[in-house]
């Protein structure tokens, strides 16, 4: 019946005003008004419980707004939801892909859903796939892709019926750059055929590529329009340092303290600085004439422009670094992988891997979803025996002193793994007694990460209840109570908001001047950035190991003068498909 | 409305249904419950929950040595009730029963021959049965009883008059003229197979939409509710009249218990019955939204009432008043009494119709209640 | 290391908590004991009562009235449908209204008076074949009594034999009922807890997360162990209590060897819960394989019928079901007197059937971590 209607380029095809949704006592969204046009791809960014969730929700006609007004495709959602379903496609978090089919009928189910005419299925099926670059996988189990595929499925799942407004809530927490990379180029072809695309992320790089964003923080609209325009403000305030890496985070860690600086994260072998405008630079010149190091102004990122208006990032110092004293190890090596091999049938996920990570080194295990990355890292946890090959962590080897090796390590993921029926308070006394600590010293330290972290009015919370930024930092403290040499951090800041992260590196950068060694893995090349070294895994191999710098520089075209991270990652891992290919066709 | 906006739209719910049935085939556990699970059943009520008693270890000690006492003591070994450990001192004897190796003792006395001549002596036998398990107790009590009168009887030269009563009660099984219990326990073997399905899987299975977040997706697109929930039960109930079938199957063909209704009237009754209980599933699954507690709710207000207040082992009229209260406000009561009738004595609709109204009834207010407790939005406004 | 090092005493308090914190999952593990002791001592009984009865009585005689007033008097008959004529009384019968009906000819009085044969025919619902059997039992009893005081002027007959009941005179259900339920409830609870123990915390990912830590897969088992040890116990001992002091039961065996029994069983029932969780990926699996065993575990431990009346192998199987056991050591301590020499043959199997079943769920839990 609407198909006659067209949206046209001046109303646009999400609209809503006055919008306000609360649950219990927590205002979600407070009067939020906002246009999301047609052929346009809206960012929707901010820290966790900005409200983003809600309002992506209330679109999707799952939760009616308390009050304000809402058009979805022209559509009421309130009134008039089967329409507005009708010309949706929606990606929940949690993409709901049911596991145990194949990729093949998760599609059909949501072609049939969105009555998609059988004559025009196989076209459009044909173009998902191809578009996905799923049609070698048909027949797999949902369940059984990887992260990425996931996501890829999901999309084209949601893009079933050829809907006018795409809604895509956090899609890239979990996937790889590759992957990512695929997911934006399929979003890019939406929007050029007229589709709305709504993208809502805590990934500022992300934002950075929308046409326009909406940024919101506790609720409320702070910023509402082109991300270069938001990022053009900070011009001539972002500066990088560059000079001696060996003490970077120690300059930083002063850097921060001052006043004029407004945020400064690591960025490879550099500081990145963004300064409070016209604020006084001398100390901070002065800070780096002390550390022999030079201050060049660089091009604004919208991620600097975000912290900013967010009122800048967390500074000052770890407290837990403080309290944690000097690490003794022994030996020189923290972690140490001898030609480690997993095979699990006829498939061999991690095949004679060599590395070394040395005492207070951050070394960063980077690689697309299913490159042996993880079972690496199980191996070097203990969860896994490997294959053949060695595997010692503080110079244990895991494999006759595990349980030597484990108390000498900390485990931290972004999926918590916290029990939510135990309370925070709970949590952390089991934390503390499965790593062995007792008595007075037991209760020392919980009391400590409870006064470190603040959790003291959430000590009879459950896990569950807790903002991200808390759970977090509960996360955190549960992994390192036993104060272990070596911390292992899986994929520590998925889907967290730059203010979050930053606070949480503080921490890890202050251990890590304490001499812990962290080992860490991330889909998330802002973050590879922080690390001394890193390990590119593909196809179960190592491909690449040298600092962040050394390797994008080794990826250095003249088509791509200033590589990025994610443009190292990208192109690494294309030159290994090409010899493949080659070594193939010989 | 337009063509796109119907409320049950067969594309849609087809979709679906197939959906569904796709998990559910792939599934052990769906396996485990539907095909499974209904022969362990009938195998339990065809051997283990045998009320049909024999074989039972007894002992005689046997004080005579007389050429009576010894005819008698091999009548005991003779029957199919017993397994007789023939002893001679009463002191062992009573050890073995508190050790629970024998479930009763028949002492045959040293001065049997004067007893048979003399009434006034004693009883012939002495019988002592273990009272721990009264059921069987009383059995072994009767049986030895009855195996000593018979033995009198058929010599009556013995005595001097006839032992036979002067009112005799002549029993006719009807229906059930073998008076098999296995036969009386298939009713109660499928009704726990359809509770098993339609009550608790259907819990599960709903409960894990919503704890893997697939409902929110389901829930964004264009399906109805109805269509969501239709498509859920469907398959389901499918499932169940096949747990029916395989369990008759069994039944009749392996354990030979007669089907003596039609295979009409079974779908029929188990059709009725798939409503409440279904109903009972998708309640306690969108009040939990939870697995684990899905499933303790469906076992104890499921299952164990199928179990035990159905009527099935345990005649609902001599329940404790609360009970048998309860015992009408349960769906498997009405359908465990068609089922009886459907297999042992054939289609009666007289008894069928009003039982069918009430399972129908249960299954209206089941449905109407999880249709209040399912909304449309994620917050139920 | 110490068997209560710091390390397994937080996964014990943790597996405590994660049991018993959540009021929902508290009342999940309380209701439905208690709600079995009312169901299983009150209606699991094989006794039977209320019963609705049809009679056509074509007899005007005095012996068929004073039948039919005997009847109507009778502890177990409910309601007394008078039928009159053959085609309504086999149509109660049919329908299931009555569960027997009684069909007493003309000629009832007058062959008693004549001291010849009477006989009556009674229409059995074989539907209902066990009530119906004991159903019968009781009219034929009634019947014998009227004909007993019809030739009692006749010199005395020989008895056949006497029967006396051992242990429990009066063969009150209850007293094998209520004592055997604590062997029940333990089984049904610990085996509910253990079955999801692990099956949940790999479902919801914790479990990876406890691999990590120190802690080894034979601190892991006996952890999650402990809160079924300590709510099983509690159970039954709750059960014994209601057994002694509200029914009344006589206690006479060894008390100690009836706890140290119930321990055993607690465990055995733990290890067999905890094998069936290291083998399940999600709770609705593990809730479906603790079903399709839980039911012929309580089927065949004697519970419901004697156990040596199965077929062969399925008395040999149920020498590995723990209930059997237990079972028996219950009815001995409680009502035969049993000491713990006496109850040494069922639970010496008890205690093997632990430590087999703990092994192989400590051999699969050490076997998932390769």
């Amino acid at each position: 019946m609407n198909e006659t209607v067209i949206i046209n380029d001046a109303k646009p095809a999400v609209e809503f005003s006055n919008l306000t949704k609360t649950f219990g006592a927590t205002i979600a969204l407070d009067n939020v008004e906002g246009k999301f046009h047609a052929g346009r791809l809206t960012g929707i960014v901010g820290p966790d419980g900005a409200g983003k969730t809600t309002l992506m929700r209330i679109l999707a006609t799952l939760l009616k707004p308390d009050n304000g007004n809402v058009s979805v495709a022209n559509f009421d959602p309130e009134k008039q939801f089967r329409d507005v379903k009708d010309n949706i496609g929606y990606m929940p978090q949690r993409f709901g892909l049911y596991e145990d089919l194949s990729v093949m009928e998760n599609m059909q189910l949501y072609a049939k859903l969105r009555k998609v005419s059988p004559k025009n299925r196989q076209v459009l099926f044909d173009r998902l796939l191809d578009f996905t670059r799923l049609a070698p996988f048909t027949a797999r189990l949902a369940g059984r892709l990887s992260g990425g595929m996931k996501q890829k499925l999901g999309l084209a799942c949601a893009l079933m019926g050829e809907p006018k407004v795409l809604l895509l809530d956090e899609p890239g927490v979990g996937v790889d750059p590759v992957s990512r990379q695929d997911l934006w180029r399929m979003v890019e072809d939406l929007t050029s055929d007229g589709m709305a695309v709504v993208w809502s992320t805590s990934y500022l790089d992300e934002a950075e590529k929308c046409e326009s964003v909406m940024l919101l923080n506790e609720g409320k609209v702070l910023y509402d329009g082109a991300p270069q325009k938001l990022t053009d403000t900070l011009e001539g305030r972002c500066f990088l340092i560059n000079g001696r890496p060996q003490i970077r985070r120690q300059t930083l860690l002063n850097a921060l303290k001052l006043p004029s600086v407004a945020d400064g994260v690591i960025q490879g072998s550099s500081i990145r600085i963004v300064e409070r405008p016209n604020a006084d630079l001398t100390q901070l010149r002065d800070l780096v004439k002390s550390r022999e190091s030079i201050m060049i102004p660089t091009k604004a990122r919208f991620e600097d422009a975000f912290v900013d208006l967010l009122g800048g990032g967390p500074s000052g110092e770890s407290q837990l670094a403080k309290n944690f004293g000097d690490v003794v190890l022994n030996g020189e090596n923290a972690v140490l992988c001898q030609d480690l091999t997993k095979v699990f049938g006829e498939f061999t996920a991690t095949d004679n891997v060599n590395f070394e990570v040395k005492k207070g080194e951050i070394f960063g295990l980077l690689g697309p979803n299913g490159a042996g990355k993880s079972t690496t890292f199980k191996m070097l946890c203990g969860l896994l025996q490997p294959t053949s090959g060695i595997a010692k962590v503080a110079g244990y080897d895991l494999r006759n002193a595990a349980r030597e090796a484990k108390s000498n390590l900390g485990y931290m993921a972004q999926k918590f793994s916290l029990y939510s029926i135990l309370s925070v308070k709970q949590n952390l006394e089991f934390s503390a007694g499965v790593y062995g600590l007792d008595g007075a010293l037991k209760r020392d330290r919980i009391d400590e990460m409870i006064e470190i972290f603040h959790l003291q009015k959430y000590l009879n919370a459950s896990p569950d209840s807790l903002p991200l930024g808390f759970k977090q930092r509960l996360a955190l403290s549960c992994a390192l109570m036993h104060r272990p040499p070596v911390l292992f951090l899986d994929e520590p800041t998925s889907g967290v908001d730059p203010i979050t992260r930053r606070e949480f590196w503080i921490h890890i950068n202050g251990l890590v001047e304490r001499g812990v060694t962290i080992m860490v893995t991330t889909h998330f090349m802002e973050e590879a950035e922080y690390c001394d070294r890193v390990a590119m895994m593909y196809g179960g191999k190592l491909i690449a190991l040298d600092t962040p710098d050394e390797l994008k520089k080794s990826v250095v075209t003249k088509e791509m003068q200033n590589p990025t991270m994610e443009d190292a990652f990208i192109e690494l891992i294309a030159r290994v498909d090409a010899q493949n290919a080659k070594a193939k066709a010989a | 409305m337009s063509e796109r906006h119907k409320i049950l739209d067969s594309a849609r719910l087809f979709a679906l249904i197939r959906k569904e049935t796709l998990q559910m085939l792939r599934d052990p556990s769906t396996l485990l419950v539907a095909v499974i699970l209904p022969i362990i059943l009938l195998f339990m009520f065809a051997y283990a929950v045998n009320l049909d008693i024999k074989n039972l270890p007894i002992a005689v000690v046997r004080q005579s040595d007389s050429i009576k006492a010894q005819d008698l003591e091999a009548r005991y070994s003779g029957t199919k009730f017993f397994v007789v450990h023939p002893l001679r001192e009463m002191p062992r004897a009573k050890e073995e029963i508190i050790r629970g190796n024998i479930r009763g003792i028949v002492l045959i006395p040293a001065n049997l021959d004067d007893r048979i001549s003399n009434p006034s002596l004693g009883p012939l036998v002495e019988i002592i049965a273990d009272g721990a398990q009264p059921n069987t107790a009383r059995f072994v009590g009767n049986a030895a009883q009855f195996i000593a009168q018979s033995w009198l009887f058929e010599n009556k030269n013995f005595g001097q008059i006839p032992n036979n009563p002067m009112i005799e009660m002549e029993p006719r099984y009807w229906f059930n003229a073998e008076i098999e219990s296995r036969r009386a326990l298939i009713p109660g073997a499928i009704a726990i197979v359809m509770t098993m399905i339609g009550t608790l899987l259907t819990a599960m299975v709903v409960a894990r939409e919503w704890e893997r977040g697939t409902m929110e997706a389901m829930m964004a697109s264009p399906s109805s509710v109805i269509e969501i929930l239709i498509g859920k039960l469907l398959p389901y109930f499918l499932l169940g009249l096949l747990g029916t079938i395989i369990c008759t199957i069994v039944a009749v063909f392996m354990f030979h218990v007669p089907l003596r209704g039609s295979i009409l009237g079974l779908l029929a009754v188990s059709s009725a019955f798939l409503i409440p209980a279904l109903g009972q599933g998708l309640l306690i699954s969108a009040a939990t939204k939870n697995q684990f507690l899905a499933a303790q709710l469906a076992l104890f207000s499921g299952f164990l009432p199928a179990t035990l207040l159905s009527g099935f082992i345990y005649e609902r009229s001599s329940m404790p008043l609360p009970l048998e209260i309860i015992s009408y406000l349960i769906p498997s009561s009405y359908f465990v009494d068609c089922l009886r009738s459907l297999f042992l004595v054939g289609d009666v609709w007289a008894v069928f119709w009003p039982n069918i109204g009430y399972m129908l009834l249960i299954g209206a207010f089941f449905f109407w209640r999880a249709a209040a407790s399912t909304t449309r939005t994620l917050d139920g406004k | 290391m110490a068997i209560f090092s710091p390390i397994l005493r937080a996964q014990i308090v943790k597996e405590i908590l994660l049991v018993f914190r959540d009021p929902k999952a508290r009342m999940g593990l309380i209701i439905p004991p208690l709600m079995q002791l009312f169901i299983f001592s009150f209606a699991v009984t094989l006794d039977v009562n209320n019963v609705k009865l049809a009679i056509f009585n074509q007899d005007n005689g005095a012996y068929s009235q004073d039948f039919v007033a005997t009847m109507s008097h009778a502890a177990f008959v409910g309601e007394i449908k008078y039928v009159h004529s053959q085609s309504e009384l086999e149509s109660v019968v049919e329908h299931g209204s009555v569960l027997a009906a009684i069909n007493i000819p003309q000629t009832f009085s007058n062959d008693i008076i004549a001291k010849r044969h009477a006989k009556a025919q009674v229409l059995i619902d074989g539907r209902r074949a066990n009530s119906g059997q004991i159903v019968f039992a009781y009219i034929q009893a009634i019947a014998s009594n009227i004909g007993a005081s019809v030739v009692s002027t006749l010199p005395k007959n020989i008895d056949a034999g006497w029967v006396r009941y051992w242990f429990n005179p009066a063969l009150i259900y209850q007293w094998f009922v209520v004592p055997s339920l604590a062997a029940i409830l333990v089984n049904t609870s610990a085996l509910g807890i253990s079955a999801l123990a692990l099956a949940t915390e790999r479902e919801l990912g914790t479990f990876d997360q406890l691999l990590i830590t120190p802690a080894n897969y034979i601190e892991i088992i006996i952890a999650k162990s402990v809160p079924s040890l300590l709510l099983g116990p509690l159970l039954a001992l709750f059960m014994v209590a209601v057994a002694i002091f509200g029914f009344k039961i006589p206690f006479t065996g060894s008390f100690p060897a009836m706890l140290f029994s119930i321990y055993v069983h607690v465990f055995a029932c733990v290890g067999i819960g905890l094998t069936i969780s290291a083998m399940c990926d999600t709770q609705q699996q593990a809730i479906m394989g603790m079903f399709t065993l839980m039911v012929p575990m309580m089927l065949m431990s004697g519970f419901s019928s004697p156990v040596e009346n199965m077929p062969k192998f399925m008395q040999i199987l149920a020498e590995a079901i723990p209930n059997k056991h237990v079972l028996l050591i219950l009815q001995g301590t409680f009502l035969k007197g049993q000491t713990f020499v006496q109850i040494l043959p069922q639970l010496i199997p008890l205690i093997i059937i632990g430590f087999v079943s703990m092994t192989i769920a400590t051999i699969i839990v050490r076997s998932k971590l390769r």
